[in-house]
């Protein structure tokens, strides 16, 4: 009985420390670096995460500081209930960076700049391109590669819609063993917004006959505009693809080629081989991430810049090497006149061959 | 002659009888198989500058043992934990999924000042991983803390022993010293870190590293049995390359315990040494 009385006194002592112990160490208070869910709040937050992260601020003499003080007064004037309002602001804001890859994301909307492609010619038309003259109804699908031998089954055509759609190497192979007896081929990335880097890389791979530096990228270290780290070089490495394409090949590009397709452009201008015709491309040269607001909006920019091999950015587009407009009157004929001269230059390398 | 090897022969059996006599103690493990669930807290800056919260299960084994037999004062603890947990921003309109492994090993001095109680100090040296995907974030879905750490570590645990049953109180603490760990850039993306991991890994400090992982368990041996009841505690905390890293969960335990032991022979052993 007398033990008992021990055991049950030394517990009442130290249980009440134990206790006391326990919530020790709940010093975390996961609030204290966030923004308020308010107008203002979620308005600073945006701000911010633009001005930390956002990696063309100085490039493009953006003054961002001059932009909070022109929208920050006017959040004032929307109330919290206004959500579309409030939206619509951030929308504005962010279309002073004039980037196709900053969107702001919400349940009920999806912010896009504009101008960056409405201002130049579309130079595709999917209905030309469909029709019997080119691809037609017939065409041949490896993943996410169509392809078909045109005009008079001289020349090879792969058409790629989207970088996000895949492909293998087995896919790559049939359709090169389909063009073999072509002496050349066009690859048509037109309209392709991007998608995966990887698949950039692996398709150029095709057509390099070494391992080759095409360009390089950096991304932010710090907050301020200019902390990036060292530039990192981007290889195309043929390892990544066995079948080789060693012939000439045209790669046609438009303002809508974005992105990843890109960054394509701008490896393909350094393939042996290769010969770019269309338009400019629309550039896109900042590989995006995302961040939250605090009410949970999603914003994506460019985070990461790009450079072509001699370290200048590629934001603002490849020149191809044949600028190539589309006329109203030979699509009134329904022809491309891009895909037209591809295969001109493909005539003409054949008779007279060319490397860069 | 014969009388010096008769000689040496009692001798030599007198110094080695009672050697024969005494069989060797067998060492025992304890299992604790605990369970855990609870709420977890996180905030990761790579990937997001909102806190997530949601729901996290533990799978947790320790096996606890005496170095040696005879020497009841030191004891060492493995441990391996699985965690899965799935976390959501405030405004529910995003996801983290992690799930994650760890792993540690350590040594105690125990201190026994009177009846029951027992002081434990020691170390513990962790290998830590959670993997954490962000289902809508754009080209940096992945984060992962990675470390390995140096714990300084104690705990108190109390024995109530009755004929028929037996209890322990038992509070553990620790806290990482000194270790190493990956951190991303801020803005870099997993796709560089393939190529390249330069400066993601850091060494760590109490300075840029800070945490705390306490437990409170109540034991209960019925007959055959073991139960264990318990709540979990723990925050960690660290920064690099200007991203700040944390997490807290708070967790409910419930476990069984049980020995474990090798013998040869038929017979089970009567003087096994376990822990408890």
């Amino acid at each position: 009985m007398k033990r008992k009385n021990i055991h049950i006194k030394f517990l009442c002592r130290q249980l009440p420390l134990l206790l006391l112990l326990l919530p020790l160490g709940s010093c975390f208070d996961p609030s204290e670096q966030l923004k308020p869910d308010t107008p203002q709040g979620n308005f600073e937050a945006l701000w911010e995460i633009i001005d930390t992260r956002y990696c063309y601020l100085d490039y493009k003499g953006i003054d961002w500081d001059g932009v909070k003080a022109v929208y920050q007064p006017r959040v004032d004037t929307i109330s919290a209930n206004n959500y579309r309002g409030l939206f619509d602001l951030f929308a504005q804001m962010l279309d002073t960076l004039q980037d196709g890859h900053v969107n702001l994301y919400s349940d009920f909307d999806v912010s896009r700049c504009r101008g960056w492609f409405e201002n130049y010619p579309a130079n595709y038309s999917s209905s030309i391109l469909y029709s019997d003259r080119y691809l037609g109804q017939d065409y041949k699908m490896a993943g996410g590669l169509y392809y078909e031998r045109i005009a008079d089954d001289k020349v090879g055509y792969i058409r790629y819609n989207s970088f996000s759609d895949a492909f293998s190497s087995n896919n790559i192979a049939y359709a090169l063993m389909y063009c073999a007896d072509c002496p050349g081929l066009i690859l048509d990335v037109r309209d392709n917004g991007g998608g995966s880097l990887e698949y950039a890389r692996k398709l150029a791979a095709t057509f390099f006959a070494e391992k080759t530096t095409v360009g390089y990228m950096q991304h932010k270290t710090g907050n301020g505009h200019n902390d990036f780290s060292e530039m990192v070089p981007m290889e195309i490495d043929t390892a990544m693809m066995p079948h080789r394409w060693l012939r000439p090949v045209i790669v046609l590009c438009n303002r809508q080629s974005y992105s990843a397709t890109n960054f394509f452009v701008n490896a393909m201008r350094y393939a042996p081989y290769a010969f770019v015709v269309g338009g400019i491309t629309g550039g896109g040269g900042g590989m995006p991430q995302s961040y939250e607001l605090p009410n949970g909006w999603l914003i994506r920019l460019s985070s990461v810049p790009m450079y072509d091999r001699e370290k200048k950015h590629i934001e603002n587009g490849i020149e191809p090497d044949y600028a190539i407009n589309m006329t109203q009157e030979s699509m009134a004929e329904g022809k491309d006149d891009i895909i037209e001269f591809a295969v001109e230059l493909i005539e003409k390398l054949t008779q007279q061959p060319e490397t860069k | 002659m014969k009388k010096n090897r008769l000689i040496l022969s009692v001798c030599l059996f007198a110094a080695f009888c009672p050697l024969r006599a005494e069989t060797p103690r067998v060492l025992a493990t304890e299992n604790d198989l605990a369970v855990k669930f609870g709420g977890m807290w996180m905030s990761d800056e790579y990937l997001s500058a909102l806190p997530y919260s949601g729901l996290s299960l533990h799978l947790q084994n320790e096996w606890w043992s005496y170095f040696k037999p005879e020497r009841t004062d030191f004891s060492y603890v493995d441990r391996l934990e699985i965690t899965g947990a799935l976390l959501y921003n405030p405004a529910y309109s995003n996801r983290i999924t992690a799930f994650g492994v760890n792993g540690s090993w350590g040594a105690y001095y125990n201190y026994r000042p009177v009846g029951g109680l027992t002081i434990l100090g020691g170390m513990l040296v962790e290998i830590d991983w959670l993997g954490k995907y962000m289902s809508r974030s754009v080209n940096k879905p992945y984060s992962m803390d990675f470390a390995t750490n140096l714990h300084l570590s104690g705990g108190v645990s109390y024995d109530i022993k009755r004929p028929k049953t037996a209890y322990r109180i038992r509070y553990m603490i620790r806290t990482p010293f000194a270790g190493c760990m990956f951190v991303p850039e801020m803005g870099g993306s997993y796709y560089e870190m393939l190529f390249s991991l330069k400066n993601t890994v850091h060494a760590s400090f109490f300075t840029n590293k800070a945490g705390l992982r306490h437990e409170l368990t109540f034991d209960m041996r019925f007959k055959t049995t073991t139960w264990r009841l318990g709540i979990e505690h723990e925050y960690l905390q660290y920064h690099a390359n200007n991203l700040r890293f944390s997490r807290e969960q708070v967790s409910l335990v419930a476990g069984c315990i049980f020995n474990t032991y090798t013998f040869g022979g038929r017979r089970k052993p009567d003087n096994i040494q376990t822990v408890w």
